[in-house]
């Protein structure tokens, strides 16, 4: 690459580089709002590359035409919990671009090698991922999305950092460690999503998704942190009271509920937050199942009271303090 | 009213002894300040004043037939909270004046507080034996009672009768006023002298709604749901069986909620107890006066689709026929008895 040519285009990169950071931003936030929708929690971060890394990258990968050549002048980072996360971020991904390659990290090794792990997509934005001032000026850049897990992820920042420190050359020991360090990322991966689904195969493990917004409400009445090996006991006989899917329980009869007894429901733990000798359980996110019931059909929930792991007394006196007789 | 809504902001404490002869007001022990208490306390009296008025509570009202001041009182403590060292001392005198020497010493508790969203008044009569003391403490050179010494006493096995009622004044003026009356001794029967004591001469109000109107809806709004909302002929009988003995039954008073936990099954209970809501029938206790409905319920009849009829004493009935026993595929109606006559006609 001639000097003259390279500053031509570095200037040229310079002059663009705002584009690449709108194109970013703007296309980071959707994957990020669409992930939201589907209750996917996520990490996104996006950045566009600096000049100065351009410049490094040019030179060091000795491209002929750098503007062209480099796919991840726009980058967006989207961390994800599980590795079974990941393609739903590329569903998502999907939909807001057009891929343009695909490359898992992962497919790429031989059996037998450990390496970089993630997978990595060059994209080009489609209209729904961008403002629509913007889409005449930035249809059709290109960006790269990595999807990784949070071990993927750290391991693919140290390693940058590293391998920018190190000589051409690593010796033997070095590569060796490296080896085992890339061995951790994908067993730590593979355990987490082994427990993953050992906990999903629990009979109980759809009736416990109540919980998720319900410890919401409760911190936001109460202040104080729930147990969940607590609400474990109580809350699985509870929402199977209820005659339809639990993933429905909270939207469909909770949240209504909730909704309109705010102010009875406040009142209460406004009058019981400083009381050292309340109900244990009226801290805890199943108390609102409890008021629900207790509601609606307090006949069912005494029946299907867990007495021979609670006693009934603590039902009874939750519902004195809902205010009814059970 | 709604129970839930019910909260307490300030409690006060009066010690009405035994009436004895010879004696005057001035027996009474007066608090002159409102009870020191903490939100611990206030919830412990709150809950206590729930399970009390949740299990058998009776709605009442004013009785213009009675002179008690307790309404007035009730009403000028809901119109100023600061009215409520005053108010209650006057009405504690009232208790002792209309007291007789029968009636036990006891602590008079009244508290200001809210329920749904609207300011109330609780009159709780904590009766004790006379033996017991309790002391009055200080308080910057005032007079009361320590709260927690009075919930010692409530947990102990000192006091016998707990009596409460809750009052609100949604009209302001005393005639308005609204309230729900209870009391802890079982078979409390308001129309006894003990409960007229209590609800009348010292509280000045009535029941609201007459016993033997809703004594006779009770009867017929419960039997609508059993033809009507239940579909298995086995439990109908089994249901109007366990009515018409709850009917005939020598206690006095009627608690809806404990004939249903009794004899209906888990998943006919709400729906029943939404059923007498539905048709203004009592869910609530109620003393028990049958003389609307005396001719029905003395004696219980199945009426077939094919227009047989089988007629006798609810006991009679429950003795000697089944409906579909032993879970009958077919629809079968066993009488087991000898016959006595057969004739043409209706019999």
């Amino acid at each position: 690459m001639a000097a003259a040519s390279f500053k031509e285009i570095t200037d040229l990169y310079a002059e663009e580089r705002s584009c690449y950071k709108d194109l970013a931003a703007q296309l980071g936030t959707r994957i990020q709002d669409r992930l939201d929708e589907r209750g996917l929690e996520v990490i996104v971060q996006w950045r566009a590359k600096t000049v100065q890394s351009f410049a490094k990258k040019a030179l060091r990968k000795g491209y002929t035409d750098p503007l062209m050549e480099i796919g991840d002048k726009a980058g967006v980072r989207v961390i994800v919990h599980f590795e079974a996360d990941i393609p739903i971020v590329r569903t998502v991904v999907g939909d807001l671009c057009t891929i343009v390659r695909e490359e898992s990290k992962r497919d790429a090794l031989a059996r037998d090698q450990l390496g970089y792990l993630g997978l990595h997509l060059d994209v080009r934005a489609d209209d729904a991922a961008l403002e629509a001032v913007d889409r005449d000026r930035l249809r059709g850049l290109g960006a790269e999305v990595q999807i990784h897990t949070k071990a993927q992820s750290a391991w693919a920042v140290v390693s940058h950092e590293l391998l920018y420190k190190s000589p051409q050359e690593l010796s033997v020991e070095i590569q060796r460690g490296i080896t085992r360090l890339v061995a951790l990322v994908e067993l730590f991966d593979g355990e987490i999503a082994r427990f993953r689904q050992a906990i999903e195969d629990d009979p109980d493990f759809q009736e416990m998704i109540v919980l998720e917004p319900l410890d919401d409400e409760i911190v936001r009445f109460s202040a104080r942190r729930p147990d969940r090996a607590l609400s474990a006991i109580v809350v699985p006989p509870l929402v199977r009271l209820h005659d339809r899917p639990a993933d429905k329980v909270y939207p469909e009869v909770l949240k209504p509920f909730i909704d309109d007894h705010d102010d009875q429901i406040q009142g209460l733990y406004d009058a019981y937050r400083d009381d050292d000798r309340a109900n244990p359980l009226l801290f805890q996110p199943e108390a609102l199942l409890i008021f629900e019931r207790l509601e609606h059909n307090p006949d069912r929930l005494r029946a299907a009271w867990p007495v021979d792991r609670l006693p009934l007394e603590l039902v009874e006196s939750l519902a004195t303090i809902w205010g009814v007789e059970l | 009213m709604n129970l839930g809504t019910f909260f307490i902001d300030a409690v006060i404490v009066h010690d009405v002894p035994r009436r004895r002869a010879g004696t005057t007001a001035d027996q009474v022990v007066l608090s002159e300040v409102v009870s020191d208490i903490d939100q611990e306390l206030k919830n412990f009296f709150r809950e206590r004043m729930i399970r009390s008025l949740g299990r058998q509570a009776y709605e009442v009202e004013r009785d213009p037939n009675e002179t008690s001041p307790v309404p007035d009182r009730v009403a000028a403590i809901v119109s100023d909270g600061n009215a409520l060292v005053a108010e209650s001392q006057e009405i504690a005198k009232h208790l002792w004046t209309c007291q007789t020497g029968v009636n036990p010493a006891g602590l008079l508790i009244v508290c200001t507080g809210t329920v749904d969203n609207a300011a109330a008044v609780g009159i709780l009569k904590l009766e004790r034996e006379d033996a017991i003391r309790v002391e009055q403490t200080d308080q910057n050179g005032a007079k009361t009672f320590s709260i927690a010494h009075l919930r010692d006493l409530m947990l102990g096995k000192n006091t016998r009768v707990f009596k409460a009622s809750l009052f609100a004044v949604p009209g302001g003026a005393a005639d308005t006023i609204d309230g729900l009356v209870s009391d802890d001794q079982r078979g409390y029967d308001p129309h006894s002298e003990v409960a007229q004591f209590f609800l009348c001469r010292f509280l000045g109000c009535k029941l609201k709604t007459a016993n033997d109107v809703a004594t006779k809806a009770f009867f017929e709004v419960s039997q609508e749901f059993i033809n009507t909302r239940v579909d298995d002929d086995a439990t109908k009988a089994r249901y109007e069986v366990a009515l018409l003995a709850q009917m005939n039954a020598p206690t006095a008073t009627v608690t809806p909620k404990a004939f249903a936990d009794d004899h209906l099954d888990v998943d006919h209970r709400k729906p029943y107890r939404d059923f007498l809501a539905e048709r203004g029938a009592p869910f609530a206790a109620f003393d028990k006066d049958p003389r609307l409905v005396s001719n029905r319920i003395s004696q219980m009849t199945l009426a077939t689709h094919s227009g047989i009829r089988i007629s006798g004493t609810s006991d009679a009935i429950h003795e000697r026929v089944s409906v579909n026993p032993n879970g009958a595929k077919e629809p079968v109606i066993e009488v087991r008895d000898q016959l006595k006559r057969v004739q043409g006609g209706r019999g």
